[in-house]
C-alpha cells in the first residue's frame, strides 16, 4: 500500500513560522478556537497531489506530500469529531500547521503557473510551452482573482474523449482571492497541443486562455517474454505501468476476448487476477513479442507465466525516437510436470467457434501455464452461452502440452439446486423438460465417459448443498470446486466427506467472472505418463488431485496418494508425509496442516523467511477408518488443499462416526428445502402467479420427479443411519 | 496510441466530501435481483489491511458484477443518454463518497478506530462507458492511527456495510510492517450474505506480532532522508548501504530500483 511516512514534530514546528508568514492561509486566518474555516477544496487537493500528481513536485517530495495529506485529513476529522474540546483544539492547531505547510509546498513548486484574472485583461504567465513528461501529466496553477482568501480545486481532462474537435480544459476557481488548481491531463497527443483553459468563477463569466503544452516524441518498446523451458518467446501475461503517471497501458498485441465472452462477466482483456498484492493489478495476455510506441519515461513491465513461475517486475526507460529492447525470462520456481503433476482449470467460459477463437484462448492458457482447460458452454433453463463447435476429442484444441477441452456448466439453477460442471464429454447434456433432475445429467455424462461435479462449492452459492444432498451420496458426482477467486471453502466438502462420500477436490477460475485463467487450479497426477487430455482426465477421475492458488502440496499416507483408498484389515500406524512449498519470494511464511475428518491433527509453520517450505512426517492410528488430507496457506493469502486419502477399515465406512447426527440433520434439512421449494412453485403455478417464469413453472411441473428423488435420498440417509447402528458394536470393540 | 490506454480511460476521481448522503443509492438493489441470485448479482469485496508503526491502512477494491454494475451505471448516467461521461461519473462519486466512509468500521481489540478517507474514490469502468450489464471497479482508501496498545493476539475486525443488499464475495488480505505480523481469518462462507439493517459483513484478522517498542513522540530527525538513514534490515535484496526504503517489506512493494536489488 502507500507510504507509512511520518511527519515529525520539529519538521512541522520549523514550518509553522513559514506558514504563519504566508498570510492568507496562516493559522490566524481561521483561529484555532473557532470552527476551522478551511480553504475550500484543500483536502481533496492534497489527496490528489499526493496520490496522482506528486511528480509535479519531484519524487523527493512525495513522502512529505503523502504525510501532509494524512495529517490534513486526520486533523480535519479530529477537529470535528474529537472526544472533547482540548482534543478538537489540538486538532485544529495541527490542521493549521498542515494547511500552512501545504500552501508553502504549493507556492514553492517550480512548476506553478500564475494566472491573473484580477486585472482588466487576464494574464497567464508561462514562458513558452509547458513540457509534459509523457502523454499524461498535470498543470499547477495559482489563479488570482483579487481580494483575500485561498481555495483549492482539481480537475482531470481525458483528451482522448474531447467534446468534438476540442482541447478544452476547465477549472473552477473561487470568485476572489487565490485559487490553487491542479489540472490532470490524460492521453495528450504527441507533440504540441494548444489547450484552451477555461476558468469558471461563480457569478462571473468564464475566462478562456490558451496554453501550449508539448509531449515528447514517443519511443519504441520491443519486449519479448521467454519461456524458461525453451528460452523462446512465449505467450505471457504482461503489464505496462507508466511510472510517470501511474496508469497502465494495453500492450500493442494485448488480446481482447470480449466477443468470445458473449457480453458476460468482465469482458475486458485487462485481467486483474484474484491473487494478492501487485498480481491483482491488470495484466494483458500477449501471444508473442510486443512491439509498440510508448511515451518516453520510466515504465514498469510486469510479466507472469502462471503460478509455477516467479512474476517479474522490471523497470525500463523509453527514450524519444529510440527503441528499447527488453527480454524477460520468468524463472520457474517449480516444475510440477517433472513431478508428474499437470495443471488444469475446470471452469473457463469462452466461445470457440473458429480457429481464431481457439488461438486466442490457447495463448491465454499458455500464458498462464494451464495444461488442461475445461472450456465450458454455459446453460440455464432458457438458453445457452459460450457456444462450442462441438464436444469430444475431435473438438479439443491442442498446442504442445496445452489443451482446450470443451465441457459444460449446465444445469444451472440459481435459487434452487446450484450449478453443475461436466468435463470430457462428447455432447452437451441439457434437457429443459427435466432440468431439475440433475442425476439424469450426471448419468448421461458418465455414459459418455465424462466427469461430473459441482461448481462454487467453496462458497456454497446457489444452494448447491441441496442437489449435493440428493446426489452425492448416490455417487453421482465426481468432483467439487473448493477453490475459486482465491478463496478456499471446505465446509460443504468436509460435510460430505464426513458422511463417507468420496469427492475429488477441484478448482476453477470461472473466467470471465473470475480474474484470469489458472488463478486457481487443480493439479492431476499423471506420474510418468506423457501428458494428454485423456491421461489428465484419467488421473483426475482417480481423484489424484490437489487444488491451489499458490503453494504446492505433496501428500502421501503410506504409499497412497490423494484419491487413493487404503483398505486395512486391522488397525495399524500409518505413515503420513505432507509437504507444502511455495514461491520463495512471495509465499513465506507458510502453514501446512494435515486434517482428519476435517480437524487439524498436525500443523507446522515454515521457519525460514527465505524459504516457503514446511513438512510433516508422522504416524497416526488408522483407527476405524477416516479420510486424511493436507492443506496449506501461504503468507500472501494463497492456499492449497488435496483430495483426501481414504483410509477404509474392512467392513466400515470411512465417515466421521461421532458427528453423524449433525451431518444427517443438515442433509435432511436440505431435502426439506427442496420439498418446500417444489411446494411453493406448485402453489404459485396453481394460482397462476408464475406468468412467464419458466424456471419455476418447470420446477412445478417437474416437481413429482424431484420429490421422488428427495424421497430416495431420505431413504438413503435412513439406510446410512441403520448402517451406523450396525457399525456401532464393532467400532466400540475397536476402540477397546 | 490512445487505444492502448486502459486504466486511465476508465478511471474517475472525485473531490468533495461535504455532499449529502445518498443512502438510497446504496440500499436499493437491482430491479430483478430479488428473483434470483446469479453470480451476476454479486459484488466482490477485496479488502487489504496494512498495519504499520503509525497507521493502519484499509483499502477496498469493489468489483460490481453485471446486475449491480448495471444499476450503478444507471445512477451514473445522469442525462440518460446511455453513455457515462467523465463529469457524470465524477458527480456520481462525489455524491457517493461521504456515504462510503460511514459504511465502514474498523475495530481493533474491540475498540472502534476512527477511519479517515486517504484519497478520493476511483472508478474504473473496465473499458465500457455504456450503461447496462458490465463490470466496474471502485477503489477506496482509508486510514487510521495505529493504537499504541495494539498487541499480539488482538483481533482486528473490518465491518463492511457497503451495498448491504448485494450478496458479496469477500476476501481479506493483510500485511504487517514495522515489526507487525498479521493473520487473516479465513471466512467460513466467502459468499457473504447480504447485510441486514444494522448488520455488517465481518472480516477478521489477528495481530500475531507487535514490535516491542511502540512509536513514541515523533522523531526529531527527518525520517524521509531515505539514503542517509542508518542501515536497516532488508527483504528485497537491496544492498544495505543504500539505506532501507520505507516501503521495503516484500519484493512487490519495494520501491527500490530493480538495478539495486540482488
Amino acid at each position: 500500500m502507500k507510504t507509512p511516512t511520518q511527519i515529525n514534530h520539529r519538521f512541522f514546528t520549523s514550518c509553522l513560522a513559514a506558514a504563519l508568514a504566508l498570510g492568507a492561509a496562516a493559522p490566524t486566518a481561521w483561529p484555532a478556537e473557532a470552527a476551522s474555516p478551511l480553504p475550500s477544496g484543500m483536502v481533496d487537493f492534497a489527496g490528489r497531489i499526493s496520490h496522482n500528481h506528486w511528480r509535479l513536485f519531484g519524487p523527493e517530495q512525495r513522502p512529505e506530500l503523502e504525510a501532509l495529506n494524512r495529517e490534513l485529513r486526520d486533523a480535519q476529522q479530529q477537529s470535528e469529531k474529537g472526544a472533547d474540546e482540548p482534543a478538537r483544539h489540538a486538532a485544529r492547531e495541527r490542521l493549521a500547521v498542515a494547511a500552512g505547510l501545504l500552501l508553502e509546498r504549493v507556492k514553492s513548486c517550480p512548476r506553478l503557473l500564475r494566472v491573473d484574472l484580477a486585472g482588466g485583461r487576464p494574464v497567464l504567465a508561462a514562458n513558452g510551452p509547458i513540457e509534459l513528461p509523457g502523454d499524461t501529466g498535470a498543470l499547477l496553477f495559482e489563479v488570482l482573482a483579487g481580494g483575500e482568501g485561498v481555495s483549492y480545486t482539481t480537475s482531470l481532462t481525458d483528451m482522448s474523449q474531447p467534446p468534438g474537435e476540442s482541447s478544452l480544459v476547465t477549472l473552477d476557481a473561487a470568485p476572489g482571492g487565490a485559487t490553487f488548481a491542479v489540472a490532470g491531463l490524460e492521453h495528450v497527443p504527441f507533440g504540441r497541443t494548444t489547450l484552451t483553459l477555461e476558468f469558471r468563477r461563480p457569478g462571473q463569466s468564464s475566462v478562456r486562455l490558451p496554453l501550449d503544452v508539448t509531449t515528447p516524441a514517443p519511443g519504441r518498446l520491443k519486449l519479448a517474454v521467454l519461456s524458461d523451458d525453451t528460452g523462446e518467446p512465449a505467450p505471457a501475461m504482461v503489464q505496462l505501468l507508466s511510472q510517470t503517471d501511474g496508469s497502465a497501458r494495453q500492450p500493442g498485441n494485448g488480446l481482447e476476448f470480449a466477443p468470445q465472452f458473449d457480453k458476460q462477466g468482465n469482458t475486458s482483456g485487462a485481467r486483474a487476477a484474484n491473487l494478492p498484492g501487485p498480481l491483482h493489478e491488470p495484466f494483458w495476455c500477449v501471444p508473442g513479442p510486443v512491439d509498440m510506441a510508448l511515451a518516453p519515461g520510466t515504465w514498469q513491465i510486469g510479466a507472469r507465466r502462471g503460478v509455477e513461475h516467479e512474476p517479474v517486475f522490471q523497470e525500463v526507460t523509453i527514450r524519444s525516437g529510440q527503441t528499447t529492447q527488453t527480454v524477460i525470462r520468468p524463472r520457474r520456481w517449480v516444475d510440477m510436470r517433472r513431478r508428474g503433476w499437470w495443471s488444469g482449470d475446470d471452469h473457463v467460459h469462452s466461445r470457440i467457434l473458429s480457429d481464431q477463437d481457439a488461438r486466442r484462448l490457447l495463448a491465454w492458457v499458455e500464458a498462464e501455464d494451464i495444461h488442461l482447460a475445461n472450456i465450458v458452454k454455459m446453460g440455464d433453463i432458457y438458453r445457452t452461452y459460450f457456444e462450442q463447435r462441438g464436444f469430444g476429442p475431435d473438438y479439443r484444441v491442442a498446442e504442445g502440452d496445452y489443451v482446450l477441452a470443451p465441457g459444460q456448466e449446465c444445469p444451472r439453477t440459481h435459487d434452487q439446486l446450484g450449478h453443475v460442471l461436466a468435463m470430457d464429454i462428447t455432447g452437451m447434456v441439457r434437457d429443459t423438460e427435466h432440468y431439475y433432475l440433475y442425476d439424469q445429467v450426471f448419468d448421461t455424462v458418465h455414459a459418455q465417459g465424462g466427469l461430473t461435479g459441482y461448481a462454487h462449492v467453496n462458497s456454497g452459492m446457489f444452494h448447491v448443498h441441496r442437489d449435493m444432498s440428493l446426489n452425492v451420496p448416490r455417487a453421482k458426482a465426481d468432483f467439487v470446486e473448493i477453490l475459486q477467486f482465491n478463496t478456499l471453502g471446505t465446509d460443504l466438502y468436509y460435510d460430505f466427506l464426513n458422511l463417507g462420500c468420496k469427492l475429488t477436490a477441484s478448482a476453477g477460475s470461472d473466467v470471465p467472472w473470475g480474474g484470469t485463467i489458472g488463478e486457481v487450479r487443480a493439479y492431476a497426477f499423471l506420474g510418468r505418463k506423457p501428458f494428454s487430455a485423456e491421461a489428465w482426465f484419467a488421473a483426475f477421475r482417480s481423484g489424484r488431485t490437489f487444488t491451489t492458488s499458490g503453494p504446492m502440496l505433496e501428500f502421501q499416507v503410506d504409499k497412497a496418494l490423494p484419491g487413493d483408498e487404503l483398505r486395512l484389515k486391522s488397525d495399524r500406524r500409518l505413515q503420513v508425509h505432507a509437504r507444502a512449498w511455495g514461491d520463495p519470494k512471495r509465499m513465506a511464511p507458510l502453514r501446512l496442516e494435515v486434517v482428519r475428518h476435517g480437524a487439524v491433527i498436525r500443523a507446522v509453520d515454515s521457519t525460514d523467511e527465505q524459504r516457503a517450505e514446511a513438512r510433516l512426517d508422522f504416524t497416526v492410528d488408522a483407527g476405524a477408518g477416516c479420510w486424511l488430507a493436507a492443506r496449506a496457506r501461504a503468507g500472501d493469502g494463497t492456499s492449497a488443499h488435496t483430495t483426501p486419502v481414504y483410509v477404509v477399515r474392512e467392513g466400515l465406512r470411512f465417515w466421521k462416526f461421532d458427528g453423524l447426527d449433525e451431518l444427517f440433520a443438515k442433509r435432511l434439512a436440505s431435502l426439506a428445502e427442496i420439498e418446500q421449494m417444489v411446494a411453493e412453485a406448485r402453489r404459485l403455478d396453481a394460482q397462476g402467479e408464475l406468468g412467464t417464469d419458466r424456471a419455476r413453472k418447470q420446477l412445478a411441473w417437474q416437481g413429482d420427479a424431484l420429490l421422488e428423488r428427495a424421497a430416495l435420498a431420505r431413504q438413503l440417509y435412513e439406510d446410512l443411519k441403520r448402517l451406523a447402528e450396525t457399525e456401532r458394536p464393532r467400532r466400540a470393540s475397536l476402540a477397546h | 496510441m490512445n487505444d492502448n490506454v486502459q486504466t486511465a480511460r476508465g478511471r474517475r476521481r472525485v473531490g468533495g466530501l461535504a455532499w449529502p448522503l445518498i443512502a438510497g443509492l446504496m440500499i436499493g438493489g437491482p430491479r430483478d435481483s430479488a428473483a434470483h441470485e446469479q453470480l451476476a448479482a454479486f459484488v466482490q469485496h477485496r479488502i487489504l489491511l496494512t498495519v504499520g508503526e503509525r497507521y493502519i491502512d484499509l483499502s477496498l477494491d469493489l468489483t460490481f458484477f453485471e446486475e449491480w454494475s448495471a444499476q450503478e451505471r444507471r445512477a451514473m448516467d445522469a442525462d440518460g443518454d446511455g453513455r457515462i461521461t467523465r463529469p457524470e461519473s465524477e458527480s456520481y462519486l462525489k455524491k457517493l463518497a461521504p456515504a462510503l466512509a460511514q459504511q465502514l468500521k474498523l475495530r481493533v481489540a474491540g475498540r472502534e478506530l476512527d477511519l479517515v478517507p486517504l484519497y478520493d474514490p476511483e472508478l474504473d469502468l473496465l473499458g465500457s462507458s455504456q450503461i447496462g450489464p458490465a463490470h466496474h471497479r471502485l477503489r477506496l482508501w482509508f486510514f487510521g492511527s495505529t493504537p499504541a496498545t495494539l498487541r499480539a493476539g488482538d483481533e482486528i475486525v473490518v465491518e463492511d456495510r457497503l451495498w448491504p443488499q448485494a450478496k458479496a464475495l469477500g476476501s481479506l488480505q493483510v500485511e504487517g510492517r514495522d515489526g507487525y505480523a498479521l493473520e487473516a481469518a479465513t471466512p467460513g462462507d466467502p459468499g457473504l450474505a447480504a447485510a441486514r439493517p444494522g448488520e455488517a459483513r465481518l472480516f477478521h484478522a489477528r495481530c500475531l506480532k507487535a514490535p516491542r517498542t511502540k512509536p513514541g513522540p515523533p522523531s526529531l530527525r527527518r525520517t524521509t532522508d531515505f539514503f542517509q538513514s542508518p542501515r536497516l534490515p532488508h527483504k528485497c535484496g537491496v544492498p544495505v548501504d543504500f539505506g532501507t526504503p520505507h516501503l521495503c517489506g516484500s519484493e512487490g512493494f519495494c520501491r527500490a530500483r530493480p538495478s539495486l536489488r540482488l
